[in-house]
């Protein structure tokens, strides 16, 4: 059964299809949230409500567009509805985060794990610093590998606008990044799952 | 695409991939005679390969189950609430009924008097029809003898204050019921 059908089937009531529909996409709404929040819990609280809302509203789902895309500008939304209501207090950029104990690496060897665990920590405090409408769009652009379009069209904003956020996150990313210390900003990709 | 400005804008064209080949060698001589330009450009490309390089991170396992245990308990508070909200109307409906009905019957047995002495007979009439109504005799009497206080004060009619109270209680029990529904059920 392809999406489409689910998506068919889960809006005329078969919850079975829309848990399929959850299984797909819990990582990619769950990293949103993670990269958002910063905080494993509270990820897995907003991912929950993000289905939730999505199963409650599917009816409102316009087939022509990516279910993806929709998923993330309600996940979106959520977040960034939660971090206003948090009232977000900024990080010092020399406060740095320590990665959450739950957090565990895949990759072999406890060099290479420590120093993606202190990447992971030198990102979540970059985007600590960002704010919230802009930090979805960077999470949306570099971890979803969302266009501009794309981009524009879940978060609502125009594509100029959106390109023109994410320009100045970057820039002001570069500007973070450059008051890190060298040892902390050697990229490596890695798969991470939370545990326990 | 159009030529990009100096600076910034052909940074963030070339890291988007936006520039032609011939813009991107523009782009790369502006970098060979630009040191700050080089700078900004290096440290522009290092975030691009932190952000693109960094991990996704996905749930504990069973997401799925708790997802579909979240839903279950949202039906079930759901089935709650609304029939709170069906009681908590039908107690309003009943009530307003039997506001209704006390002080159109002692306006219609107490039209005489009424005209004579308007707050005195209402109360009268008031208290007369709830006797017929013994479990809510003291409720109704209160009732009419904070109606006819106020009537006294002359501020306003006294069905119109018993109209308004029952509205505002009416609402504020609506306002919450929906307010809980909103917030646990109704997703927006």
């Amino acid at each position: 059964m392809n999406e489409s059908e689910q998506i068919a089937r889960a809006r005329a009531g078969d919850d079975a299809a829309f848990t399929r529909l959850v299984e797909t996409y819990q990582t990619v709404i769950f990293n949103l949230c993670y990269r958002m929040l910063g905080d494993p819990a509270e990820a897995e609280d907003a991912a929950q409500e993000t289905f939730l809302r999505a199963y409650s509203q599917l009816h409102r789902y316009d087939p022509g567009r990516s279910f993806k895309t929709w998923l993330l500008a309600i996940a979106s939304h959520h977040c960034i509805d939660r971090l206003r209501k948090r009232r977000l207090t900024w990080l010092s950029l020399d406060e740095s985060l320590e990665p959450h104990p739950a957090l565990h690496e895949h990759s072999p060897g406890p060099e290479e794990a420590s120093v993606k665990r202190e990447q992971t920590a030198v990102i979540a405090t970059l985007l600590a610093r960002l704010a919230p409408d802009d930090r979805s769009m960077v999470v949306m652009r570099y971890w979803h590998d969302l266009s501009y379009e794309e981009i524009a069209e879940a978060t609502g904003a125009t594509v100029s606008a959106v390109k023109s956020r994410l320009h100045r996150a970057r820039a002001q990313l570069a500007t973070m990044l450059n008051s890190k210390p060298q040892a902390q900003r050697q990229p490596a990709r890695t798969a991470v799952t939370l545990g326990g | 695409m159009r030529t990009p400005k100096p600076s910034l804008d052909w940074i963030h064209a070339a890291l988007d991939g936006d520039l032609s080949p011939e813009q991107q060698a523009q782009f790369e001589q502006y970098l060979a005679e630009t040191p700050e330009a080089q700078a900004m450009w290096s440290t522009l490309s290092e975030v691009d390969q932190l952000l693109g390089a960094a991990s996704m991170v996905r749930p504990r396992p069973g997401f799925s189950k708790r997802f579909e245990a979240r839903l279950a308990s949202q039906r079930s508070r759901a089935k709650t609430l609304w029939g709170t909200l069906a009681l908590g109307a039908g107690a309003m409906v009943s009530v307003g009924a039997l506001s209704v009905l006390v002080v159109s019957s002692a306006i219609v047995a107490g039209a005489t008097g009424f005209a004579q002495q308007p707050w005195g007979a209402l109360s009268m009439q008031v208290t007369r029809v709830a006797v017929t109504f013994a479990d809510v005799r003291a409720v109704i009497n209160a009732l009419a003898t904070t109606v006819y206080a106020l009537g006294e004060w002359g501020l306003m009619q006294p069905v119109a204050w018993l109209i308004a109270v029952f509205g505002l209680a009416a609402t504020a029990v609506w306002l919450y019921l929906i307010r809980k529904l909103n917030m646990e059920v109704t997703i927006s």
